[in-house]
């Protein structure tokens, strides 16, 4: 106990995480049925598709959204004495942004279609990429700042 | 679960804040204030920890005391 130098997860944060990882388990199975369906029961009624890639990235970007914003919320994303958060969210705002800004940049100027034949294209799973980062670490941020407000009274 | 005042007493009583105490037990911050609002109920393991750091007994930290009628703070 009491181990100043190295970095590790406490036991509070040990069990959400794996509360966090349950849940996001169980949206990755909700994810992946909910893809059949839409593939199977909507579109064969006629109503637009997705192709392949951006319903991949939904199915791989709603569960680590999830399981981040559960970490987060739950203090339990960043292990005692680690200092690397603020860099890699840093890092997922400017890549997000990035995603974004480029790909409605390509839809608005024609370079690429966002519906093709009745298919949604890639844009929309790199919009939702995009997204997903910037989300992540909105929710890191606010907490940081909400942990400041709660904690920064010392008592 | 019922707030956890002993140690913020025990706390108080060695001049420690929540985070030095935290560190010398090897806890986040956020786990030992969670401890501390009863939103964490931590393994015997911590509470010997905490013990020790605060010089208390698990008695004089941990004890819940049931009065007649009422739930045990779960």
């Amino acid at each position: 106990m009491g181990m100043m130098n190295n970095k590790y997860f406490d036991e509070r944060q040990i069990l959400a995480r794996g509360k966090g990882f349950q849940i996001g388990f169980l949206v990755s199975l909700g994810m992946i049925i909910a893809d059949f369906l839409a593939e199977d029961v909507l579109w064969n009624y006629g109503c637009i598709s997705i192709n392949v890639y951006s319903r991949a990235m939904m199915c791989i970007w709603i569960p680590i959204l999830v399981v981040s914003v559960y970490f987060i919320l739950n203090d339990a994303c960043e292990k005692i004495n680690e200092t690397g958060g603020k860099a890699l969210m840093g890092m997922f705002v400017f890549v997000g942004l990035f995603e974004i800004i480029v790909t409605v940049v390509r839809v608005a100027s024609g370079s690429i279609l966002f519906v093709e034949n009745g298919v949604v294209g890639d844009a929309l799973g790199q919009i939702f990429t995009g997204a997903a980062m910037l989300g992540i670490s909105v929710v890191y941020f606010v907490k940081l700042a909400l942990n400041k407000k709660t904690f920064g009274d010392e008592e | 679960m019922a707030r956890n005042i002993a140690i913020k007493v025990a706390r108080a009583e060695k001049d420690m804040t929540q985070t030095a105490l935290a560190k010398a037990v090897g806890v986040s911050r956020q786990t030992m204030n969670a401890i501390e609002q009863g939103d964490y109920n931590p393994t015997i393991k911590l509470c010997r920890a905490i013990c020790r750091v605060l010089g208390k007994t698990l008695d004089e930290l941990f004890w819940i005391d049931e009065e007649p009628g009422s739930s045990d703070g779960q």
